[in-house]
Parts: C-alpha cells; structure tokens; sequence
C-alpha cells in the first residue's frame, strides 16, 4: 500500500524486467501490506477480536483496559499550517491489485459474520441475506468425524483434515441462508459452551474471476469464561459471487482443516495476568512500565530516546542468592532499567537504583551470568555504544567492572557460553544496526539487498581472558564469516552431539547462520550445507527437540504477512515474475520456521506439516513445555508497532 | 554498497519512517500465540485457551517458574503498555515435572554450567513410547528474541512418575594440567539416579548426587487482574538536553504591528492560544495574575492567538472578526504581549518540536516554549504550564548540563556515556585489536576528514589535545598501512603525525624503520639522527632504538645502543632483557645469560628469561649450555605461571623433559601444546610442535641448529 505512494505505480514495478531494484519494491510492498490494516482492523471498537476487553474479568485473554483521561487537548491541524497531512485512510490506495480491493470487501463481510457467530442463538437466515447468496451451501462447518490428537488432563485437541478424511464419509449438506445459519450455529456449538465467543477471519489467498471471489480464509473463533476455555482454528475456502459494487456474498464454504482445543480444566485460560499482583507496589511500575513507549517518545528529547521500535528484553536471574528469581527489564534511551527483586510472597520489590543498574542508555538485552566464577550472578549489559559488564558482590549489588566498545554496531540480542570450553563464559553480542543508523534515529534499517542484505552491523564475540577482561575474537575464531548481516538474534546449541556448542544466528532481510565449532573453538558456517539459512526476516532463535528423537531441533521467527500470501500466489504476480525470483519472495512472506534435525547434519524444514508458520510479525518464538507433558511447545510474541492512528501502514 | 538518498528504494523506507513517527501504526494490534506439541508431528493453536493472546506488541519471552509450583510462568516483555506481564501458569494437569539447577565446578566448568546438556531417561512403562524415553535440554543464557530465561531447567514428563535416570554432559574442557591424564569423556559426564518427580534438585559437579532444593513449600498467592494502562495524555512537559537555535520569528499584534519574536535580555516564553480553548483561556488569566513576578525574573510572555488553526474552529486567521480574542485578550491576558500566531510561526515551531522529540505528532493547544536569554528553545510545554512549575524551570535555563540532563529524563538514573569513548580513534583502536585494518582505517579518515581544514592550515587552530590527536590518528593510520605492506602510504601518514606528534619518539623511529626496510637507508638515518640529537640520555629511548634495529636484524647495532641503554640505567628492564636478546642472536649465549640471570630479579620479563634459558638449557646444541635440572625447573615453573595454557612455554617444558629423558612426559606435554597451539591457529608452530613430538616419541630430545658465534 504504501508501495502505490512510493512508487508511481507499482503494477509497473512488477513487469518482467526483473532488475533487482523492482522486485524488492514489490517485496517491500507485500510485508507493507502484509501489515495492513486488513489483518487487523485498527479500530478495537469494531473488531470482534477485540471487543471483549471485558474478558478480562471472565477470565479471558487479559487486554489491557486504558482507562479515560480528560488530557485530550484540541491540536493544530497541519493542513491548516501548510504541513501535508497524513492521509486519513492509508489503506484507500491499493497498489492497483484488483484482489486486494476484494480482499477487503470479502474481510469486511467475515466480519460481520464474526459479529452473527458471537450470538449463537439467535443467528437466523434474515441475518445472513446481506452475507450470503440464496444458494449458499456448506458441508458441516465443525466436521462430524474428527480425530482426537491430544487428550490429557488438561486439554483435548481435536483435527479434521479434508485431505485424510473419508471420502465415503457422508457429508451432511447445508444449503440456502437458513441451512447456512444452521451450520454456523453448530460450529460455534463447543465455545457457546464454554464462555462468551470472539472470532477473527484472516484471509490468506484470493483469487478474482469475472463473477467470483476465491478465498483461503483462516477462522480463528474462542469461547472463553472463568470455568472453561475452547477454541476452534479452521481453514476454509470461500466462494464469493461478485455483484457489481455491491459486496461480494458468500456462495460456498469449504472447510479444509479443522482444529479445536477445549481446556478440561474449571479454570478457564491457562495463564492468568499477575503482573499487578508481583509488580504493582513499585512506582516504577506505576509511573513507568505500565506505558508502553509512545507516551514516552512525545515527552523525552531525541537526544536520549529516538527509538520507536521498542526493543527492549529480558533477563532472569537470582541476584541476592536466596534462591528466589529476579526480573531485570531493559529500557529504551532516557528511562532506567529496572531490577525487580522477587521476596517470598512472590511479589517483586524495585531495586534498580541500590542495586546500581538504573542505566539510562538505551539498551536492549542483558544476561545475568558468573562471569568470574565467584558463585554470583554478575551482569552484561548491552547499550548503544557497547557492552557494561557488572560484577555482583553477592547481595544484589553490581559494580561496572569493564566496558567493551561495539563501535561496530548497535547491540540487541547477547548469549553465552565457553565456547572454547577453558572455564569462564563468553559473550556473543548481536550487532543489528550499524551505529550511525541508530545515531541518525532510523526506525528501520536500510537493507541492501532488501532479500539478502550485507549491509548491518557486525556481530561480536568476546572472550573472557579472565579478571574482566574480555577481548573481541569474533575474526580469530571464524565467526567473521558472513558478518554484514542484520542479526536479531543468536543461540548456542550443540546441534550434531559432539560436545561442543555450535551457534545459529537469525537475521532479519537474508540468510540466517549456523556456525559449527570444530571443537578447537573455531566455526564455520554451514548453514546451506544444513538447510538451515531461511532467508526471510530471522528475528529469534529457539532449540529444544521437539520430537524427541535425542537431536536438537530449531524454530526461528520471521514475520508473516497475509497480505504478502496473497500478493504473492496471485496469478497476476506468477506471470509477471520469474519462479526463482517468486520462490525467494513466497518464502519471505511464510513465517516462522521450525527445522527437525536429522541428526546427520542436516535439517528438514517442517514448518508447514507442524502447523508453527502463523506466528505474524513475530519476536521472541521460544520453546517450552508449558503444560508438563514432555512436548516442547511454542510461545510467540508478535506486532510491531501500535500507535494512536488507527490506520494501519 | 550504498544508494543516494533520492533512490526510490530508500525513499520507501524514509516514508514509512516519517508516517510512523506521525502516528501510524505497522502491524499493530496483534495476539501473541502459542501452539501446542501434540506428539512431536504437529502443533495445535491453543493461543486462546491459554490466555496468551494479548494484544501487545510483543518482544521478549523469559521463562521461569516463578513460584516454584512445577510449571512454567511466562515474563513477557512488549513495547505497548505495560511493558511486562507476568503470565501466570494455572496449570491444572495430572502430568509430573521436574526441575534442576546445576552448578559446575568454576575452574574447568563455568560455574553456571551454561552450555551443559541434560538426558532425562524415563522408564519405558507408564504410557511412556519406548522410542519416546529421552528426554533432552540445554542449559542456555540468552535465546529467543533479547531474553534470558531462568537458569532452572524444567522439564515436564507427562504422566510419568519415575525417572530411570538423569545424564548431565558439563561443559568442561577437562584438567589443564600437562602430562596429567585428561580422560575428558569420563570426567565430564554424570549419572544420576534415585530422582523422583515433581521435585527441585541443585546439582554440584563431581559430588555425584543430586540434592533436593529448597525453599520447598512455597504458598504464592497472586491475583490475576488486568492492568489498567493509562488513555494517551497529551500534555506534556519536556526538557531538551541539547537547546535548539530559535530560527528568525516574528508576530503581528492585534494593531497590525509586526515585532520581532526573540528574547530580550532574558527568557522568552512563547504561547500558543485560542479564542475558543478553555484551557488555554484560565491559563492566560494565571500568566496575567502571575506577572510582576515573571516581570521580576525578566521573564517575557508573548501569548499569540491561533484561532483559525485548529481545524475545530471555523476561525478566520485572516483578520476578518478578531474581536473575540481580542476581549479576550484584554480581559484574561492584562498586560501580557498579545498577538497572532501566522501559519508561518505555527509551522516553524511545529518543526522546532519535531526536531526535540521522536513523534511528530501536531501541536496540542495551548502550547508554550520556552526560549533561554541566547534564544535557544529550552522547554515545550504540550498543554496548560503551571506557572509554579515555570518559576522553578526559570532556575534551570543557566543550569549545569548535569542537572539539565536531570531534569530532562523522567526518572533518576545513570547514563553510560562516560564508558564508551565517542572518539573515532578510540573505535579504530578497536577495530584495531579485533583485526578489522578495514574499518580501523575508515573510522581514522572520517576523524581525520572532520579536521581537515585545520589540518590543512597547518594544525594551527587546534589546541594541543586536538593537535595530539591528530597526531595519533595519523600514527595509528600509518600502523595499519605499514601492517598491510603499504609502505609508502605508511611513510607518508608517519610524517604527517610527526607533524602533530612531534614530541614523541615512536613515530619517528616507526618511520625510521619503515624507511630502512624500503631500503631508504640515508632517509632513515636522518630520522634516526634527529632521536638520538633530540633525547640522547634517554634509555627508554635508547632501547626502543635497540628494538629497532633488533627488528631490522642489525644485532651489532642492536647491541650497541641497548648496551648504551643499559650503561645509562643498569636497573632498566627491558634494556636488559632486549640487550640479552640481542646476545643470544649473536651467539653470544654466555653473556645473554649473564644478562637474563640479572633478569630474573625482574618479575616482568622473568617468565620470558626463564623460558630461553630453559630452552637454551634443553636444546643447545653445545652440551656445555644444556643442564636437564635447571631447564626442568624453570620450565615447569613457567608451566605453572602460565596455566599450562600457552603452548610455547609447554613446548619448552616438553624440551626439558625429553632433556632429562623423561620422554613419556615429554609426549604428553608436546601433545597438549600441539592442542592449544592447533586452538589459536598457528600453523607453523604446530608443524614444528609435530616434529618435536615425533622426536620424543622415538626417544630422542631436541636440538637446535647451531648458530655460528659471532
């Protein structure tokens, strides 16, 4: 979308003449779109995702709730005062893709539907008479015959897939609006039980004819209260009969996988929101971490905060020894990080001051680690300008015992370990952004090639000579190989169980790296030898085998992009676009990746059979076990940037 | 690999930059997920029943059991408010878990064990798939996307309630001690047994037992509750670090006189107001009621009328009907200076905003700056400014930049300025260490570009830290240029630092050698001359010479100007040690040891001494100079100095013993050096290590080729 305001036209840009240039507009164009507002419509008032904030108090998905405030002021309009305006409605201009003006004709009408599926009951056929043709026909929306994959204590997950299923099967057929009604009503049969339902249509393909509209539609719907939990996620293909310009109705639905998971417990969700509970009696908290960066970055001088990205981490560690853990949490330029010092109730107290970690300097990640072998946690600290290293007299007290320059880049993810195994922790420090991006106040890097881009900060890694002093070997030990990347993120792992820890490095815009140590401490990177390099927007790195076949698996995050889906399977793109070219597009836009370790050195990307690409434009993707059952499961984090302008780019 | 700044490909990205600063959003208003293992094949969405969904923008993930009741809590980190969630874990499951903390042994394994792999084995019955039996984990710090999750590894184990046994592989190298037995696969691999489910255990490397860990009942209770983010404000207060030049303003009062808008032998407080604007209005009645006192502290308060510019307003900027403000004006204003506010002067001090803080966003009315005594905007007030608030901001306009700095961020804390160097050189110095001549060089020429036009007038202008460091940055270019083989660029960049460096003598004797290697003999001696005229009693400076010609492999001069050195201060080290050197060289194996025997009182070099003699003292080929005893002794005290981590003083151990003959010993040590030296890559070391190896395995010790005397 913003590709149509950028570039004249950028149909043009996706002409046969493949120079490198055009086809990364076109590609910057889709992970643009794939943001648009289409996915996730801005207003929360109207999107039935959103509406229950209310949840809350049922025991739902806990939003948070912003309280009002009289301290709206009246603003000068910059039209008045000959500023150009931000156009109002960023997704009104299409990039001239018909399908995408469909798209959102066919996202607006699921939305309606979503509102009908939020009130079972009454759901009847003069409802649907705006959503669906006379003749609208479905099999069974929640399929009769479904397979039970997991049933504990806990949970129960049930799937449907057309492709396994029984084709002599009896198929029970919906038809017309009352039919439909009929259909809907039972789908959303196992939520009404179990709570108030919200439902969410993301449409991932469309396909234009003269007549219709062909969907690949994802339908995400819950049923949530105190006492009980279900979900359903199904993907469904949709037939839709254009009529002029009137909205495109529902001619057919056909469901192509089914899933749904209804908690046996009386506890409703799984995780509650305690974060008042541990953190609520710091002012810190209060005053400080219950806002999110915008209100900051209005009231804090460029100088110190000029970073909208908000990249900010975290790190656990026991700091005072009482076997109790604390919570550091890292803060953008111009505000504190804050160490919460976790008592016996379980609530934390803010110690950052005493403590002497109340850095202001703009850092993004640090790691609690004995650093010098004494029995405490001490703390690495990565900043803007380099790495704090601090040293724990064993109460919770750090002193800056050294400090390493990174003139090389900006820091943001660290990890440790002895990778030449002498005795005392290394330090891998990611280096995404050159400095003077970050100096300039750049949001967003400038990479070059966008898809295979060589033009980031350098990664470091610095060993640990002992008595605090660290020296940068990254060049010596191999690890200089590939260096130019944009990296988010890195691991350790000893991925072929040879005793030595070998380490995968995500980077965002390109190939991601897995450098095997020889076992002298030196790597190489074999990341192509392993099938391993997933050239997308790598952003974190996760290992655990989730398979449990004894070897180390791998999950990396990337950003997906519905918008960037459909763009990029439209027929009008495959023509115009060469398949090498269109391979390397399609998967930039596929998401997250989870690569099964075969153990011989090599990998098999198994992203699309497990089900783990649809992590949007995720972050921190880490495995754990969050149920007990000896399975390694997925946490995702995702979304860029939230701001006031509900339109979103 | 770079584009102009009007490349369209950039000019996307500069788009998305400026429409997020003005408040767009970019894949906002997104759930986090959660999939679910079912059985290693497939994940199912349980983003909803788990209660993960919220909309944050979410970033960090840090795992933890919070409150040690057997699962998993979830510390989630997200640039939307609030920045942290503590996910509590509600676990309602009849699946088992257990939890370890290890700790390995601080010498050969880091303390936190980080690195180590963990096997849990379960017992094959108990619904357990027999293929399904492992379980494995890493001990890691730092994974994911800027996160560290407890050092405490969790593992659940389904229905399983007994565990076969636990495997721990640490993360140890194995003992430094040379010739000692370094079975590494044995000592660093742990069993452990008699574990029961749902328990913590704290495991100490090499105690073999893994103990249960307290504090075991804890009763957290913590109630769930749905934080309360606060509606946008827009009010706001901010306080530049770095003052902005006031660019050239001006106002027309409500007579059609303009007057300049600048501050007049003291603070400037420019208002924005509007007819219509409640706020905006009580806040003109507290500066009028407040203004002997600004008057008294030479504060001027213009307040211009911004009718017309709100968009809420259907106001007439254009002069037709003021009279609204003007009564306004009159009645809430008294004596303030009043006038109106043109699109122009709106724009220009939105732009001025713009440039203090990140968002872009428009300007709220009222709207106040504050501009200090030499017209540099100190303050912007978004909204109503308590005039209490301004009298105290009054006193911070003449502040030190410290407490400006204070004021300016919300809340106390430290700033890391002062660690890292900002300094070109100090980055190149940097680059430098870390083997990057590349980017060294280029942080070198961006300094040196920056003082080009000083430099060009002959250095002049610049004090005298400019001017040394200048000189450095030349010196240090002229380093790495000399490093990589490009001599005469070296030349050429020494004697440009000599021009600012004149003071010192490394540079001129750094480029005293360069000449000499380029064969520029007569050059290099001038520049050799003018050190010896310029500090001839010096023996740091005799030495250095010394070492140059050391270098150069001109040992009688070598010798004869560290023997000056010597003569001029006997307690002098390095003179010494480089006087011995050059001895040894020469052959002169009796007198270096003289020398190196005075050394030894000189802890500094005494590790180096020890090391040729015991060399001397093993290898020579002249069995006058060998001594087993001696060579043995001062070998193995270096080993032990050393950590028997550097393959050169292993090597030379390794010589001692195959000189005593005790050639096992003499094996072991070779091959532990050839391991370190094959670690730190070099090659030709290792090659000649081998040799030696093959050597002592047949029994015989080393020789060195006889060097004739001279």
């Amino acid at each position: 979308m913003f590709g149509a305001r950028c570039s004249t036209d950028s149909s043009t840009a996706v002409g046969s003449r493949q120079q490198p240039i055009v086809a990364t507009l076109v590609l910057l164009t889709a992970i643009g779109c794939g943001a648009c507002g289409r996915d996730d419509p801005g207003d929360p008032s109207t999107d039935s995702a959103t509406t229950n904030t209310a949840a809350g108090d049922v025991g739902g998905p806990q939003h948070s709730v912003e309280t009002t405030s009289s301290d709206r002021l009246p603003r000068i309009d910059p039209a008045a005062i000959g500023l150009d305006a931000q156009s109002s409605d960023p997704g009104a201009e299409r990039d001239g893709w018909d399908s995408e003006a469909a798209s959102a004709a066919v996202d607006a009408q699921l939305k309606s539907l979503g509102k009908l599926l939020a009130h079972p009951k009454t759901i009847n056929a003069g409802q649907l008479e705006k959503l669906v043709t006379a003749d609208v026909r479905c099999g069974p929306l929640r399929p009769a015959k479904l397979q039970t994959v997991m049933d504990d204590s806990s949970l129960i997950v049930r799937r449907w897939s057309k492709n396994d299923s029984d084709s002599l099967d009896p198929i029970k057929l919906h038809l017309g609006p009352r039919g439909f009604a009929e259909a809907l009503a039972e789908l959303v049969k196992p939520l009404a039980s179990a709570g108030k339902i919200r439902t969410k249509f993301k449409v991932v393909r469309v396909e234009i004819a003269e007549e219709t509209i062909r969907t690949s539609v994802v339908y995400q719907a819950a049923g949530l209260s105190k006492t009980a939990a279900a979900q359903q996620t199904a993907r469904w293909q949709c037939e839709w009969r254009r009529d002029g310009g009137n909205k495109p109705r529902l001619e057919s639905v056909t469901v192509v996988e089914y899933e749904e998971a209804i908690s046996r417990s009386q506890r409703g969700v799984q995780f509650v929101d305690c974060t008042e509970a541990v953190l609520g009696a710091n002012t810190s908290y209060q005053k400080q971490l219950i806002h999110g960066i915008g209100h900051w970055l209005g009231r804090i001088d460029y100088q110190r905060l000029n970073d909208n990205g908000a990249y900010q981490g975290l790190a656990i560690g026991d700091v005072n020894g009482d076997g109790l853990e604390d919570l550091y949490v890292l803060q953008p330029g111009g505000l504190p990080n804050r160490l919460f010092v976790q008592q016996a109730d379980g609530t934390a107290l803010d110690t950052s001051a005493a403590a002497g970690v109340d850095w202001w300097s703009h850092c993004h990640a640090a790691l609690f680690v004995d650093l010098d072998n004494d029995g405490d946690q001490d703390l690495v600290i990565g900043t803007t300008h380099g790495l704090i290293f601090m040293a724990n007299d064993g109460q919770g007290k750090f002193t800056t015992a050294a400090s390493q320059l990174t003139p090389s880049g900006v820091v943001y993810s660290l990890c440790a370990a002895d990778f030449d195994m002498d005795g005392d922790l290394d330090i891998y420090a990611c280096c995404y952004t050159p400095a003077q991006e970050h100096i300039k106040g750049n949001l967003m890097a400038r990479p070059m090639p966008f898809q295979d881009a060589q033009n980031g900060g350098r990664n470091v890694l610095f060993r640990n000579e002992q008595n605090w002093r660290f020296r940068d070997v990254t060049r010596q030990v191999g690890l200089d190989a590939n260096n130019h990347r944009f990296s988010y993120a890195a691991a350790w792992e000893d991925y072929d169980n040879d005793g030595d820890l070998d380490l995968y490095v995500a980077n965002d815009y390109g190939r991601n790296h897995l450098y095997e140590n020889n076992g002298q401490g030196h790597f190489t990177d074999v990341a192509a030898r392993a099938g391993v390099e997933d050239m997308a927007t790598g952003m974190s790195v996760s290992w655990a085998d989730y398979n449990r076949d004894g070897w180390m698996d791998l999950y990396v995050s990337n950003m997906w992009s519905s918008a960037g889906n459909r763009v990029m399977y439209q027929s009008r793109f495959l023509s115009d676009t060469d398949q090498s070219t269109l391979g390397v597009f399609r998967r930039y836009v596929r998401g997250n990746s989870l690569f099964s370790n075969t153990g011989a050195g090599t990998f098999t990307d198994v992203s699309l059979e497990t089900g783990v690409t649809l992590g949007r434009w995720a972050w921190s993707s880490n495995f754990a076990d969050i149920n007990n059952d000896g399975w390694e499961d997925l946490i995702v984090t995702n979304g860029f940037i939230t701001q006031e302008d509900t339109g979103d780019l | 690999m770079s584009l102009a700044d009007d490349d369209p490909y950039l000019a996307q990205w500069n788009v998305v930059g400026k429409m997020i600063r003005r408040g767009s959003s970019f894949s906002g208003r997104e759930g986090n997920c959660c999939f679910l293992n079912t059985g290693g094949t497939r994940f199912a969405d349980v983003s909803a029943v788990t209660g993960l969904d919220q909309i944050d923008d979410g970033r960090a993930i840090a795992l933890v059991d919070w409150d040690h009741d057997g699962d998993l809590d979830i510390w989630l980190g997200s640039r939307t408010g609030p920045r942290v969630r503590l996910m509590r874990n509600n676990l309602d499951t009849k699946n088992r878990f257990v939890q370890f903390k290890l700790q390995g042994n601080g010498v050969t394994c880091n303390r936190d064990a980080i690195g180590a792999r963990l096997e849990i084995h379960l017992v094959s019955d108990g619904g357990v798939k027999s293929e399904n039996r492992k379980l494995i984990k890493t001990l890691r710090a730092g994974e994911g996307f800027v996160s560290q999750s407890s050092k405490w590894v969790h593992f659940g184990l389904g229905p399983a309630d007994s565990i076969e046994r636990l495997v721990v592989k640490w993360p140890d190298g194995g003992t430094p001690e040379a010739g000692g037995e370094s079975n590494v696969e044995a000592g660093n691999i742990e069993t452990y047994r008699n574990l029961e489910t749902n328990r913590r255990y704290s495991i100490i490397q090499g105690s073999g037992e893994a103990k249960l860990a307290g504090p075991t009942a804890r009763n957290v209770t913590l109630t769930p509750t749905v934080p309360k983010v606060p509606a946008p404000s827009s009010k706001a207060r901010v306080v530049l670090v770095k003052r902005l030049e006031l660019p050239n303003l001006s106002y027309r009062d409500f007579d059609g006189q303009d007057h300049p808008l600048s501050p007049r032998n003291g603070p400037l407080l420019i208002n924005l107001w509007a007819s219509w604007c409640r706020p905006c209005l009580k806040e003109l009645q507290e500066f009028g009621q407040h203004r002997t006192e600004f008057e008294k502290l030479g504060l001027q308060v213009v307040a211009l009328c911004a009718d017309g510019l709100t968009g809420e307003d259907k106001g007439n900027l254009d002069g037709t009907d003021l009279t609204a403000a003007r009564n306004i004006a009159k009645r809430r204003g008294g004596q303030l200076q009043i006038g109106l506010a043109s699109r122009g002067l709106v724009r220009q001090l939105t732009e001025l905003s713009h440039q203090a803080v990140y968002q872009h966003r428009p300007l709220p009315l009222p709207v106040s700056f504050l501009v200090d005594r030499r017209g540099q905007l100190a303050l912007i007030y978004k909204g109503p400014v308590d005039p209490e608030q301004l009298l105290r901001d009054l006193a911070l306009l003449d502040a030190m930049p410290r407490e400006i700095e204070r004021a300016a961020l919300p809340f106390p804390g430290r700033g890391s300025r002062h660690l890292f160097s900002d300094r070109e050189i100090d980055k190149a110095i940097a680059f430098r260490d870390a083997g990057y001549p590349d980017d060294c060089q280029y942080e070198l020429r961006i300094f040196l570009t920056s003082k080009l036009p000083q430099i060009r007038a002959g250095g002049g202008d610049l004090d005298d830290d400019a001017r040394r460091e200048v000189g450095q940055a030349y010196f240090l270019l002229a380093t790495v240029e000399r490093e990589q083989g490009r001599y005469p660029t070296a030349v050429k960049a020494y004697r440009n630092a000599l021009q600012f460096l004149d003071d010192i003598p490394n540079a001129r004797l750094a480029l005293f050698k360069v000449l000499w290697r380029t064969k520029q003999r007569q050059l290099a001696q001038t520049e050799l001359d003018e050190v010896m005229r310029r500090w001839p009693h010096s023996v740091q400076v005799a030495t250095a010479i010394g070492q140059a010609w050391l270098e150069l492999g001109q040992l009688d001069k070598a010798v004869e100007h560290l023997d000056r050195g010597v003569q001029i201060d006997p307690t002098n080290g390095p003179a010494r040690f480089h006087l011995a050197v050059a001895l040894q060289q020469q052959g002169k194996v009796g007198e270096a040891l003289e020398h190196y025997d005075r050394l030894l009182l000189d802890s500094a070099v005494a590790i180096i001494a020890r090391n040729n003699i015991a060399w001397i003292r093993s290898t020579h080929a002249d069995a006058r100079y060998r001594s087993a005893e001696v060579a043995v002794k001062l070998a193995e005290i270096n080993a032990r100095a050393t950590a028997h981590r550097d393959p050169a003083k292993l090597d030379t151990l390794a010589a001692a013993y195959a000189e005593a003959g005790r050639f096992d010993r003499a094996v072991a040590t070779a091959e532990k050096a050839i391991v370190l030296a094959r670690a730190s890559n070099q090659e030709q070391f290792t090659t000649d290590l081998k040799a030696r190896l093959l050597l002592y395995l047949a029994k015989k010790p080393y020789r060195e080729p006889a060097v004739r005397e001279r």
